[in-house]
């Protein structure tokens, strides 16, 4: 599980932004339907807190601090730099669309690493009112080697790792499919 | 001792705090990272230039010419760069790219340097009597290793080598 998205970090800016926004149709497609004049799409921010320096949900229209909020909404900013390119000319480089817009920079970054890589982003609005954040970290310790989740809220899990897996004597001869027969 | 992803990190989120956009600060970051990496002064002088801005006005240069003056006290090493970054395939057919008054140079320099690897060739940099050879986001070389790095620099002078053998044909035999 690794892939090499520092090579992809600098924006290719003497692309245009119509191909910026080909980009985004092709990719963001589900992304572009959000309405993000629904309060209960933009409900949550993400922030970092202040002991663990860990990621953590609040509602921005209950909590303070959502003026702190981390760059994790890609959907709402992708939605945001889409329409920003729907109201400039279609042969401007990503230069020049850059100079006036620096605060969409983060975005159209992500936009021209999903080109390369299609799965290097979560699809879905990660600050909507429905947001379960348990979905996402199941996926994020799936890759790790994680099995049996054993859910303690919609916001963490407790998990196994390596239950069933071949020991040091058994790894001559054992069972390549062991990680699916451990999982029920 | 500080990892670089630590510093890399942190940086981005002073600068996020000081007010540049997040993408501007995703820059900053990964320049300052290769600063530390290559052993030259870059959290040290980043922290003085964000404890100055909160009380000087810097000039934002967004498009750069072959001559650049600042009409304020010095140009914003941070968005300087970016701009020198974005706009790499105009600056690079330029002979020479001059530049009066910028702010902390080695922030600046931090930039240069992944031009250098973007644009395919090293740089050279003059500013004042300090010259440095920017050498594809590789490594730096400079007359000024042991000095510290000044915090202001006058006259700064900017130009891409186009890449050649330093042999001839006849040394390949």
């Amino acid at each position: 599980m690794s892939a090499d998205e520092d090579k992809y970090f600098n924006i290719p800016t003497n692309r245009t932004t119509n191909e910026l926004k080909d980009i985004i149709r092709t990719r963001y497609s589900k992304i572009l339907k959000i309405n993000f004049d629904q309060k209960e799409n933009y409900q949550n921010f993400w922030f970092i807190s202040k002991n663990k320096e860990e990621p953590r949900l609040a509602d921005r229209f209950e909590e303070h601090g959502s003026e702190l909020e981390q760059p994790l909404a890609i959907a709402r900013d992708i939605k945001k730099l889409y329409e920003k390119l729907l109201s400039v000319k279609d042969n401007l480089t990503i230069a020049q669309f850059l100079s006036v817009n620096s605060e969409l920079r983060h975005v159209v970054r992500r936009a021209f690493i999903i080109e390369k890589f299609p799965y290097s982003e979560i699809q879905d609005n990660t600050i909507s009112k429905n947001i379960v954040p348990i979905d996402m970290l199941r996926l994020k310790l799936s890759f790790f080697g994680a099995l049996k989740f054993d859910p303690r809220s919609d916001k963490w899990l407790r998990i196994c790792m390596f239950q069933g897996a071949p020991l040091p004597n058994e790894l001559k001869n054992y069972d390549e499919q062991w990680v699916y027969k451990t999982i029920n | 001792m500080r990892s670089l992803s630590e510093i890399e990190t942190a940086v981005k989120r002073a600068s996020r705090a000081v007010g540049f956009s997040w993408g501007n600060s995703e820059e900053v970051g990964k320049s300052i990272r290769q600063l530390e990496l290559f052993g030259l002064q870059g959290i040290k002088n980043l922290n003085k230039y964000y404890k100055d801005k909160a009380s000087k006005k810097f000039e934002e240069l967004n498009l750069i010419c072959e001559t650049n003056e600042a009409s304020l006290d010095a140009y914003c090493p941070v968005v300087l760069g970016i701009s020198f970054l974005d706009q790499i395939k105009s600056v690079e057919n330029f002979n020479t790219i001059k530049f009066k008054k910028i702010a902390y140079p080695v922030i600046f320099l931090s930039f240069l340097s992944r031009a250098s690897e973007i644009s395919g060739k090293k740089i050279h940099v003059r500013f004042d009597q300090n010259e440095i050879l920017l050498n594809l986001n590789v490594n730096i070389s400079s007359n000024f290793l042991k000095q510290n790095i000044p915090e202001f620099a006058n006259d700064i002078e900017i130009k891409f080598i186009n890449n050649e053998d330093n042999f001839n044909e006849s040394g390949m035999e």
